[in-house]
């Protein structure tokens, strides 16, 4: 039994080193498990975000009066709108048509600016991205509306907090977001690749005639693999925190647990690619079906709550969707593996199944 | 260059692509069956949002604002509470995603001109919250406004040109086209290529008449063909099923995406040549395809919250333009030529990948 348990440590020590030695061997490779996770942290990590700021809005002013103008500069004043004045409603609508602009605010010509009179102003947002549009007029119209107000408040006041990210910054939000994404990507692909190679190349067969068993294959192919992205979250967890300033505010012990959960899940899917394919087109091209819907209805960037009943079922088979559920909450709300018992479990039945699979298939 | 040579390869591209019968219906059914998915999935807009009701007692007015909140489509009232712990605790677990907290004799404060409303936000989700509290606010304005409690000089009527019911659906169908295009032109022709190489099937080919730009040129052409069909097939749903309108010219929208996809079938010639292996060659151009067209592209992040860097650096990511440009010949029906500055820069990049395509197919060692 202990000869047995120790010869199949060698074994699987061969496996290891051949694997390593297999893909660290390209430096382009080396390469690319390393720098690009970091880079793209980095870039989208800037880029991700909703936010609206010094949004360039048009102002046709027909009313030309006192009032309005006053209204004008209480709205240039406060900052987050670029005014760019025009003549009439065609050139506004040729600079909206072209995006250089995102609304235009129109006083009719009836605005007087007495108490009595009612005028009319148009606030007109860019549909095309009808996020940044209601951000803009819903700003705007905020601002308007406290400056009219002149007696200072409503009677009605609606004071707002927003709870674990009181500034509302989108890059708490979508830092831990990207890292999870970042290293799917990075692993995910060179898992789905390894076994189909290894059959396209005829080496599995050789490997077959080897006293290897198929178990000690299959860990043999995924240690290194999970290594890497284990490495590859560390690396990103550092740039997250060091560099964005996101707070980490759970238990590191969790974020480990939780990753190495996520890689069992994200690699065995991989696995089970690979194991369905006869050539790498085909895994590649497997792989990436999978990838563009585990990331896009993860809740990433689209909630999963607005989605479809029967998207929100099988969003429920999205490793990524537990993942990002865990570290989210680990940066910004605290806790630890308690506080997730569920997604935990849920990474682990992934995991276990399509490794599971995977291994039925190898026979 | 021999008309000849480029259909001998082509021929044998589609032999390959024929004996391999689920990567063609990947290749053919992807991108429709991800507009699919994601056409109905991706939704930026609140709907529903749980909201939890603090009030410490009955009063009509606030049974008045909160009934509105119930009305709204925004909003969903899940859970009332008399206890200020409960409803925290819900917050912190994310049972609820907004709490409203109304204070007592909400009436009588009302009448002395100081009654206060707060919102509480789960902020973790930064994008639905601002939304919420965007929708939250308009609430209570269309209140006081009926109420006749306050007076404004002025209407504010607001206006969503393009997309008049502010759907995001409108603005992300476009888009999806472009990063689902964006990655499958460039996998399949990068693939394609370096399986060659892998092979060793390019050394026999040195020893052929064949030169390197008919190579090449017969490499991508049925992918060019099956991927105008995918982009036919995606505008078609965009239309037919997501309800998108076509409001510009058919002509303009293929002359456009007949360029882009060019433009990253070239992107993926190039990575596949620089590769050599395919396993290096795919991990490449997903990294440099997926990410970028998903978020660099003003798909999903628009370009112009981003910091200026970085605006900088989306010029190279040709979805980028195809963004643009997709979405004004859809949403805004606007001729491509007003949009003059896309294209010109498509062009320049088409131009600029020839070369430098044409400059690393030396390494491939066919004839010149």
């Amino acid at each position: 039994m202990i000869t047995a348990l120790r010869h199949s440590l060698i074994r699987l020590r061969v496996m290891l080193g051949k694997e390593f030695r297999q893909m660290l061997r390209d430096p382009r490779m080396r390469f690319f498990v390393i720098v690009p996770p970091l880079v793209q942290l980095v870039i989208f990590g800037y880029a991700a975000t909703f936010d609206v700021r010094e949004a360039e809005v048009a102002v046709v002013d027909d009313a030309r009066t006192v009032a309005s103008r006053e209204l004008i500069d209480a709205v240039r004043a406060t900052g987050y709108f670029n005014l760019h004045p025009v003549a009439d409603m065609k050139t506004a609508s040729v600079l909206i048509e072209r995006s250089e602009v995102r609304a235009i605010m129109h006083f009719g010509y009836d605005y007087s600016g007495d108490p009595g009179d009612s005028g009319q102003l148009q606030l007109i947002a860019d549909g095309s991205d009808s996020n940044s549009a209601q951000l803009v007029v819903g700003q705007l119209s905020a601002t308007l509306r406290e400056h009219l107000l002149q007696q200072g408040r409503p009677p009605l006041a609606l004071t707002v907090r927003a709870w674990f990210n009181p500034n509302l910054d989108d890059r708490d939000y979508f830092v831990p977001g990207i890292m999870a994404n970042v290293v799917l990507i990075a692993t995910m692909l060179l898992m789905a690749m390894t076994v189909v190679r290894e059959r396209e190349q005829g080496t599995l067969e050789r490997l077959l005639v080897t006293p290897l068993a198929r178990l000690e294959f299959v860990v043999g192919k995924l240690i290194p693999v999970a290594l890497i992205g284990l490495f590859d979250v560390l690396l990103v967890t550092l740039v997250a925190v060091l560099w964005f300033d996101v707070p980490f505010r759970g238990e590191p012990l969790a974020l480990l647990f939780g990753s190495m959960l996520y890689l069992m899940s994200t690699l065995g899917m991989g696995l089970l690619i690979s194991s369905y394919s006869s050539t790498q087109q085909q895994a590649m091209l497997t792989a990436f079906f999978f990838l563009m819907p585990m990331v896009i209805l993860s809740g990433f960037a689209f909630p999963i709550r607005n989605m479809p009943d029967w998207i929100q079922a099988v969003t429920y088979l999205d490793p990524l969707r537990y993942y990002l559920v865990v570290i989210r909450d680990l940066f910004l709300k605290g806790g630890g593996i308690a506080s997730h018992l569920f997604e935990y479990g849920m990474m682990a039945l992934l995991g276990t199944t399509a490794l599971g699979l995977s291994m039925f298939r190898l026979r | 260059m021999k008309l000849q040579h480029v259909r001998a390869v082509a021929r044998k591209e589609w032999w390959h692509l024929l004996r391999d019968p689920r990567s063609l219906a990947l290749i053919l059914l992807m991108p429709s069956m991800l507009l699919f998915l994601f056409g109905y999935a991706l939704r930026l807009d609140i709907t529903n949002l749980p909201l939890g009701v603090l009030q410490e007692s009955r009063d009509a007015t606030a049974n008045a604002i909160v009934a509105r909140f119930d009305a709204s489509n925004a909003f969903d009232v899940v859970a009332r509470y008399t206890d200020r712990r409960q409803m925290e605790t819900d917050l912190q677990q994310g049972r609820v995603a907004a709490a409203l907290v109304l204070p007592r004799e909400m009436t009588r404060l009302l009448g002395e001109g100081r009654a206060d409303v707060q919102l509480l936000l789960d902020g973790v989700d930064a994008n639905s919250a601002r939304l919420a509290q965007n929708y939250a606010q308009a609430i209570v304005n269309d209140y006081l406004q009926q109420q006749e409690l306050v007076q404004l000089p002025l209407e504010i009527q607001d206006r969503t040109w393009f997309n008049e019911a502010k759907e995001s659906r409108l603005a992300i169908v476009p888009g999806v086209i472009a990063v689902v295009m964006a990655v499958i032109g460039a996998l399949m022709t990068s693939l394609t290529i370096a399986r060659e190489i892998e092979q060793g099937n390019l050394v026999m080919l040195r020893t052929t008449a064949l030169r390197k730009g008919e190579f090449l040129l017969g490499k991508m052409l049925p992918y060019f063909v099956i991927g105008m069909g995918d982009l036919a097939v995606a505008a078609l749903s965009a239309v037919y099923v997501f309800d998108v309108p076509l409001r510009g010219s058919v002509v303009g929208l293929t002359l456009v995406s007949a360029l882009f996809l060019v433009v990253v079938m070239l992107q993926g010639a190039l990575l596949s040549i620089v590769a050599g292996g395919q396993m290096l060659a795919a991990q490449m151009s997903l990294v440099s395809t997926f990410l970028p067209a998903f978020l660099l592209s003003g798909f999903v992040f628009a370009i112009e919250n981003m910091p200026q860097v970085l605006q900088y650096l989306t010029l190279i990511v040709p979805a980028r333009y195809y963004v643009a440009l997709s979405k004004l010949i859809f949403l805004k029906g606007v001729t491509p030529l007003l949009l003059w500055s896309e294209v010109v820069a498509l062009g320049a990049i088409l131009l600029v990948l020839l070369r430098v395509v044409t400059l690393k197919a030396r390494k491939l060692g066919l004839q010149p």
